[in-house]
């Protein structure tokens, strides 16, 4: 188990608002964490800095030793909370574009997957159904053997047939040395697959605690915890 | 998917699912246990709590592991019927306790469940 | 990484650029085609009239179009959705904006080179010869002119025409990034940020008239006059380097702004 993520003292402002205030954690390799919160609570902040996509005002992040650049871009696989794909290509051609630029892409397993759910390669990706478009993107995202990945609220405005698809590719790929990063407001689906929690609030860090910790001793669920937490 | 109950901690209650189905012999005959990670997925939980359930029961003598193979059902499974009985030994006694906490006694408690069985 | 980027860079840029271009062609071969009908008819003045007038449409279109989808896919590519991918990718910032730079200057001498050649299917026959008569002597005049300086001379201006498209791309590239740092309609903030810089370059050019109008110019002028083929070279380099500094400092203000302080959307 060793040390795959370290925020010292996130902080980020957006002129006088503040998303992130003072951030501090880690999180090992192996583990399946949630990071859970309200809506406008940071969650997206603090992924977009460590996807590299925003840089903090200050403090730091490391994803093993190294703050966000290209060579933690290529152990990193992200799932952003918006559908990007909104472009000419193909399906194939985009399976060929993520083969291309990331050395950890399996074109093999992204083929296995688009398969079982029946999307043809030839499709244009603006074509897909937005469903589809949103399994296209997990798909590519589970493809890599990431050290880390990072999905930005994977099950939110879902169907429950689809939640159920996201959370067994979540499982089916996960292997023990890497690390899933899951965002989510919607708690009770995604509860047992957690190993650990993140509770975020108003730019804060509330609580980082294993989920099994909370469940023997609160004799509760995270969902109903959160609920307790974030009451108000 | 079988429900889980997301009040208590996950790993237990996989252990017990594990222990009915070793005792009602639901593996082949090689007494194989299907993959960490087809196992989690088909409860939708997190596949190093199945891991860690694993491990339990192969201390409790259950189940062994053969390396780059997977997990194995032991042969006697005279272990697994004696852990499961002490299971529901233990849930019996929660019962009991329960019902006492409501007003019944141990006697009634029977009478109760048996009423309501045959209703 | 910079290989595969290019590529995939090409591939965006030319598959929109590709049907301009074989318009382009198309066009031309058939104005070609109606000149071998030529006679002293209304419909015939009409036809090739017409002719003549898609021609130069396509033409002016093949001219901007390089700019046009440079820009558009500069703008899709790193700050629209597609942007969350871009900036994903393992890959710098500095590799991100070369790229697309040299891929929408090639882009942009690919199609200097249709123009010509459209010309040439235009006018093919007798005009051609004539055409490339009038250019050999007018070569041959120059060479008689300038010897040994013609070649240097038309190396700084190939040069030269490279860094002027180089510098204009980085000007639009570098008013979507200004724009960018907008909170909302940042495609108008970057129309602002032309028309700022626009006004910047006024002001500096009347300041540097105006600072001018008061040094005399005499020494220099007969300097001119005694050495005319240095005067050249130095106006054309002198040229490339002021345009390749202003040219970087419009890159610097893009890679600044994308590295430090991109806020997609």
């Amino acid at each position: 188990m060793s040390e795959l993520l370290r925020c010292e003292e996130l902080t980020k402002q957006y002129g006088k608002t503040t998303a992130l205030n003072g951030v501090t954690f880690t999180l090992e390799s192996g583990k399946i964490v949630g990071l859970l919160g309200p809506n406008g609570s940071g969650k997206t902040t603090l992924i977009k800095i460590l996807n590299g996509l925003l840089t903090p005002t200050t403090g730091a992040i490391y994803i093993e030793g190294e703050k966000p650049g290209p060579s933690t871009k290529a152990k990193v696989a992200y799932l952003p909370d918006n559908v990007y794909l909104n472009t000419w290509m193909t399906v194939e051609q985009i399976v060929a574009y993520f083969a291309d630029f990331y050395a950890d892409f399996s074109m093999e397993r992204a083929y296995e997957m688009l398969a079982r759910l029946g999307i043809s390669p030839k499709q244009k990706l603006k074509t897909l159904s937005k469903g589809n478009k949103e399994k296209v993107c997990l798909i590519l995202v589970m493809s890599r053997q990431a050290k880390l990945y990072v999905l930005d609220e994977p099950i939110a405005g879902v169907d429950p047939a689809a939640r159920d698809y996201v959370i067994s590719t979540i499982i089916n790929n996960y292997n023990p040395e890497a690390t899933v990063l899951i965002s989510t407001h919607l708690i009770s689906d995604i509860e047992q697959v957690l190993d650990e929690v993140l509770f975020i609030r108003d730019g804060h860090l509330l609580l980082k605690k294993s989920v099994e910790d909370i469940r023997a001793e609160e004799g509760k669920s995270v969902d109903e915890l959160f609920r307790e937490v974030f009451r108000w | 998917m079988r429900q889980l109950d997301k009040n208590r901690p996950v790993c237990p209650q996989i252990c017990e699912l594990l222990c009915v189905d070793i005792v009602g012999g639901v593996y082949d005959a090689e007494r194989r246990l299907p993959a960490v990670r087809e196992l989690a997925a088909g409860w939708g939980v997190n596949p190093n709590t199945v891991q860690k359930a694993l491990d339990t029961l192969e201390e409790q003598g259950l189940l062994y592991s053969v390396r780059g193979s997977g997990w194995y059902v032991q042969e006697d499974i005279s272990r697994a019927r004696e852990v499961l009985h002490d299971l529901r030994l233990e849930k019996t006694r929660e019962y009991f306790a329960v019902m006492e906490s409501l007003g019944l006694s141990a006697e009634e408690t029977r009478e109760f469940v048996k009423e309501w069985y045959y209703e | 990484m910079v290989k595969k980027l290019f590529k995939h860079e090409v591939y965006a840029l030319w598959r929109s650029m590709i049907p301009i271009w074989a318009i382009l062609g198309g066009v031309s071969i058939l104005g070609r085609f109606i000149q071998l009908f030529e006679q002293e008819t209304v419909a015939y003045n009409i036809i090739s009239g017409s002719a003549i007038f898609f021609y130069v449409v396509s033409l002016a279109a093949c001219i901007v179009c390089p700019f046009v989808y440079a820009i558009t896919r500069f703008h899709r590519n790193l700050f629209s959705g597609e942007g969350y991918l871009t900036f994903t990718l393992p890959v710098t910032a500095h590799q991100h904006i070369l790229v697309k730079l040299a891929v929408a200057v090639m882009t942009q001498l690919v199609t200097l080179v249709a123009a010509a050649l459209s010309v040439i299917i235009v006018t093919f026959g007798d005009l051609t010869v004539e055409i490339g008569k009038a250019i050999a002597y007018i070569f041959k005049l120059c060479v008689r002119e300038w010897g040994a300086h013609l070649p240097l001379y038309m190396v700084e201006a190939g040069i030269g025409l490279i860094v002027l498209f180089a510098v204009e791309t980085m000007l639009f590239y570098a008013c979507i990034c200004i724009g960018q740092q907008s909170k909302k309609n940042r495609i108008l903030a970057a129309v602002g940020a032309y028309f700022g810089i626009y006004a910047i370059q006024q002001v500096i050019g009347t300041i540097a008239l105006l600072v001018g109008a008061e040094i005399d110019w005499e020494p220099l002028w007969t300097w001119v006059a005694e050495h005319p083929f240095a005067t050249v070279h130095i106006v054309l380099c002198g040229g490339i380097v002021l345009a390749a500094l202003v040219g970087g400092l419009f890159y610097f203000i893009s890679y600044r702004l994308i590295s430090r302080r991109l806020n997609l959307e």
